[in-house]
């Protein structure tokens, strides 16, 4: 039975998937093992994931999908609802809000992964050696993560794009620098916790080197908090990218993201609200669904959840 | 004492531990847990570690091993005093030591499969080269030990808690350490697989020159392992010498109150007034650790700590101001 | 100890438990049969995964259900029927409680935001219907009673500032406060050093014996059990495969597992020896060999014992006790199996 499997290794956190060496999970269908995945998964975690799968692959092939121009101002029609030809309606541009919502969740993919990717590895290396070698590093980069911490988020961002200057990269750099201390200190977090197993203890006595007992014995386990933070990241990214292009500091148009669309459509809230509420709406359902498969991730990976086969 | 090869010396260990979370000001006092401790182990010995939470063993192991290093003394290990070495060569003289755990669950890394985890001290210390002779030195290991050489592809979950922990054992024979130190290896394993595991150790020293420190707090145990028993008590050895000579004719009154209060040791049983909690040897001021539990204290023991002495001509040691005559 | 097994105090017959993860309900305690006596104290050992602790639990009707199932042709104290789940409260509902019980880590039992006198007085006034001063003075006295030094000035403290082997005592202290006629003890040294747990083994005994309270006293340790009981039942994958007088199953044990635990334990003064080890471990609840569950670690095993799970038979002739299997009283030691 392939759902039991997932309970019987203790281990399994990343993703939710059963790991591929498990022996007894091995003979088991790739579907089966997607099937199992998702079951233990729960329902909710995985609607959130096809939204999110669902939103990509729109990224991707975003040119191929607008039925529109996204950035072409075409006068004809401007500032009109949802019809059959525009279904989310056409800005004061007379440009189609759905084909600019498509082409805006291009930007909020690649800032999305760009800043979980760099927070991931630039914050992931140092909570993991801060949390393995102890002593002063983990105080200097400890000391290091409060101060960040300390400043609110956005304005952290704004100060940095101020100095950077606009743009998605350096939109990216600066949201990565804010995630940063976020995925340290729970990186550093685990792998305290994990390096006063036995296990540990173990490898050091065989003679391993630390680079490895870092890598080989702590790295794996730690993998799957790590996960779960990086869809948290993904989801602050989009956010925050959305809250400095309305303030338009950050993607500037006509090049759409959801952020500076919310932020053009403010001035005709009151009569067109559509030009506000789809690409508005979009950063809520991307978020929500994130923090969705989070929070499933989140409890596959909490240890009281699962059941420890002894 | 058939042989008097030293393999390992440890010399006057000092090990003190700040509480957790001490703030300035607190007068959070330091808990010692290993309070100039000295023993020898002889090739092809084994010298048993006996005594209650808190007594120190665990803490003098994880000493020995070099894990937690003490704060002063020598671990001298076949002429090399380990207190005084680095990274790489500190690494290298720990293939001679090798180390076997309580719970062969939490020791092993679920993630590996028995033959990762049996051939990593292998590769660690490159001491067989290319897949297929790993494979071969840790089928044989697993043999050793009387698992399965196709054992190698399982995971842990996938063992009884008995057969972890002979794995945890092939993984300390693998590389043919000269010392093997044992902390609890059975207590978390049932009566029926606790003797199994206990004759496979019997078994592997008869056949090689192998030295075991074996830390339990099984008093019966120990006597069945061990050649030389070292009793603990509060950071301190209270008394030691040979097994037979500590258990049938203990000399220290701590010694005495354990025997009493292990079931099946042969000795009705009785709750002494001496019966009572270690603390973790918090303070004890300038006298004996034991004098508050102690039937026989008198006024010295309270003032002056005993040191540990020869008594008699059979080996045995005691830090007592009364021992009791053989 | 004064057994009077004539008058039984607990009564159960053809226990059963089952428990059901999703799939199809595993049965883990297959039948057990268990009397104590006023005031008797009555042993159960076994291996992890024997069913002993399950059973103790069942009694006490703590299990959850589901996924536990329990099942029994008789399960009653004085008269009291405990199927259907829950101890029932006696008479009135101020007269405590028929049956407590203790276990293995006493800090889990006790709140730990309650100084351990609340947590006394109040049960004392909950379920004994004391008036808060009586009650109060009534913890003073149970902790006396179980040697907390100083009981009245640490019945302010709170759990965490105890050792271990004083909140054990305190846990003791609470189950006495609901006036028990059955005390169930899970493993409740297990944790200690031994010497406190020779301490707690001894406050066991004396209040047992004042208070006439019927005991059960479940363990895997043969010898701890035996310093504590006047019957021993010795279970393994679920089932008891002996019981009888502590005396004279140590002595002579019948059950080939029995004869094999008792050697396998080490003992104080055999220096330097191999023992008995028992070949494999104790079976997969999930799929139990057929015929004896025994039979496969077993040096005796025939034919019989891999097809036909064995009788529950009197260990002697006229005498009390009883032994499961098929060559009981055969001895693994004559037979050459120990080496």
């Amino acid at each position: 039975m392939a759902r039991v499997d997932i309970q019987a290794d203790p281990t399994n956190l990343a993703g939710g998937m059963p790991l591929p060496d498990s022996p007894t999970v091995a003979v088991a269908t790739g579907r089966q093992r997607l099937v199992a995945g998702l079951r233990s998964l729960g329902v909710l975690p995985t609607i959130g994931l096809v939204v999110v799968l669902l939103l990509v692959v729109v990224a991707v092939f975003a040119p191929l999908i607008a039925p529109f121009d996204a950035t072409a101002p075409a006068s004809i029609d401007t500032l009109a609802g949802p019809s059959g030809a525009h279904w989310f309606g056409t800005d004061m541009y007379g440009r189609d809000v759905l084909s600019r919502v498509i082409v805006g969740a291009q930007v909020s993919m690649v800032v999305g992964f760009a800043v979980t990717i760099g927070s991931l590895v630039i914050g992931g290396l140092l909570g993991l050696v801060a949390g393995f070698v102890g002593g002063l590093v983990d105080r200097i980069l400890g000391q290091l993560t409060d101060v960040l911490l300390a400043v609110p988020g956005i304005l952290l961002a704004i100060a940095i794009v101020a100095m950077l200057g606009s743009g998605i990269r350096n939109v990216c750099i600066a949201l990565t620098i804010g995630q940063i201390p976020l995925m340290l200190r729970v990186v550093r977090s685990a792998t305290l916790s994990i390096s006063q197993r036995p296990m540990v203890r173990a490898a050091r006595a065989i003679g391993a080197r630390p680079s490895r007992v870092l890598l080989r014995h702590i790295a794996p386990y730690v993998w799957g908090t790590a996960v779960v933070q990086c869809t948290f990241t993904f989801a602050h990214a989009i956010l925050y990218e959305a809250g400095l292009s309305f303030l338009g500091i950050g993607v500037q148009p006509p090049e759409p993201t959801w952020g500076n669309m919310v932020s053009e459509a403010r001035a005709f809230i009151g009569s067109q609200p559509w030009n506000a509420i789809f690409p508005g709406l979009a950063i809520v359902v991307v978020v929500l669904a994130i923090n969705l498969v989070g929070d499933g991730l989140r409890d596959l990976a909490d240890p009281e959840s699962r059941g420890r086969g002894r | 004492m058939t042989n008097t090869s030293t393999v390992l010396e440890v010399k006057d260990v000092h090990k003190t531990y700040k509480p957790a979370g001490s703030v300035v000001g607190a007068k959070a006092a330091h808990v010692r847990a290993v309070q100039g401790v000295s023993l020898t182990v002889h090739r092809g010995q084994t010298v048993g570690i006996v005594g209650e939470s808190g007594c120190g063993k665990s803490t003098l192991a994880n000493a020995i091993l070099m894990l937690e290093p003490p704060d002063t003394g020598e671990i001298v290990f076949d002429g090399t005093d380990m207190t005084r070495l680095r990274g790489g060569a500190l690494r290298r003289i720990r293939r001679r030591i090798q180390c076997v755990f309580q719970d062969p669950y939490t020791a092993l890394n679920a993630r590996m499969t028995i033959g990762q985890i049996i051939g990593e001290p292998l590769r660690v210390h490159g001491l067989a080269k290319g897949r297929r002779a790993i494979k071969a030195q840790v089928g044989t290991a697993l043999s050793h030990v009387g698992l399965n050489p196709r054992d190698a592809r399982r995971y842990p979950h996938e063992l009884s808690g008995g057969q972890r922990q002979r794995a945890g054992i092939a993984r300390a024979l693998v590389v043919d350490p000269q010392l093997v130190v044992l902390d609890e290896p059975t207590s978390a394993l049932d009566v029926s697989v606790q003797a199994q595991i206990l004759n496979l150790l019997l078994d592997l020293q008869a056949e090689s020159e192998r030295s075991f420190v074996f830390i339990s707090h099984d008093l019966a145990v120990v006597s069945q392992m061990a050649h030389v028993a070292v009793v603990m008590y509060a950071g301190r050895i209270v008394e030691s010498g040979p097994v037979e000579e500590v258990f049938s004719r203990p000399r220290h009154p701590y010694t005495d109150v354990l025997l009493d209060a292990t079931p099946g040791a042969g000795r009705s049983p009785r709750a002494t007034a001496a019966a009572g909690e270690t603390r973790a040897a918090l303070d004890v001021g300038q006298g004996c650790p034991f004098v508050a539990r102690c039937p026989i204290a008198q006024d010295t023991c309270a003032q002056v700590a005993p040191e540990l002495r020869s008594v008699d001509a059979t080996g045995v040691e005691v830090a007592c101001h009364f021992p009791r005559s053989a | 100890m004064t057994a009077t097994v004539d008058t039984p105090l607990l009564t159960v017959e053809d226990l059963r438990v089952s428990f059901a993860y999703g799939g199809r309900p595993v049965e883990v305690v297959h039948g057990v049969d268990l009397s104590v006596g006023v005031g008797e104290s009555v042993g159960i050992v076994g291996e992890s995964g024997s069913g002993k602790s399950v059973t103790g639990r069942a009694i006490m009707g703590i299990l959850p259900t589901p996924p536990a199932r329990t099942t029994a042709k008789r399960m009653e104290i004085a008269g009291q029927d405990l199927r259907g789940g829950g101890v029932p409260e006696a008479g009135d509902g101020h007269q405590g409680q028929p049956i407590a019980m203790i276990f293995q880590n006493p800090f889990t039992a006790l709140n730990p935001v309650f100084r351990v006198g609340s947590t006394l007085t109040e049960a004392l006034v909950k379920r004994r219907g004391m008036s808060r001063s009586d009650a109060t003075a009534e913890a003073v006295r149970l902790l006396d009673r179980v040697r907390i030094p100083n009981a009245k000035s640490r019945i302010r403290n709170y759990p965490h500032e105890f050792s271990g082997g004083m909140q054990q005592r305190i846990v003791i202290a609470l189950a006495l406060a609901l006036e028990p006629r059955l005390l169930i003890a899970d493993e409740p040294t297990t944790a200690l050093d031994v010497t406190v747990q020779a301490e707690i083994l001894e406050l066991l005994r004396e209040i047992q014996t004042e208070r006439t309270m019927g005991m059960i006293f479940i363990s895997h340790a043969l010898g701890v059990v035996a310093e504590v009981v006047s019957r021993v039942n010795v279970m393994y994958a679920g089932r008891i495969v002996e019981s009888g007088p502590v005396g004279s199953v140590y002595d002579d044990p019948k059950h080939p597992y029995t004869q094999a635990l008792l050697l396998a334990a080490p003992k104080v003064g055999q220096f330097r020896t191999r023992t008995f080890g028992i070949p494999g471990s104790p079976p997969d609840p999930s799929s139990p060999p057929p015929g004896c569950a025994f039979h496969p670690r077993c040096a005796l095993a025939t034919d019989v014992c891999r097809d036909t799970v064995p009788d529950v038979r009197p260990r002697l002739a006229g005498g009390s006790g009883t032994a499961s299997c098929h060559h009981a009283g055969e001895s693994l030691v004559a037979e050459g199996a120990t080496r």
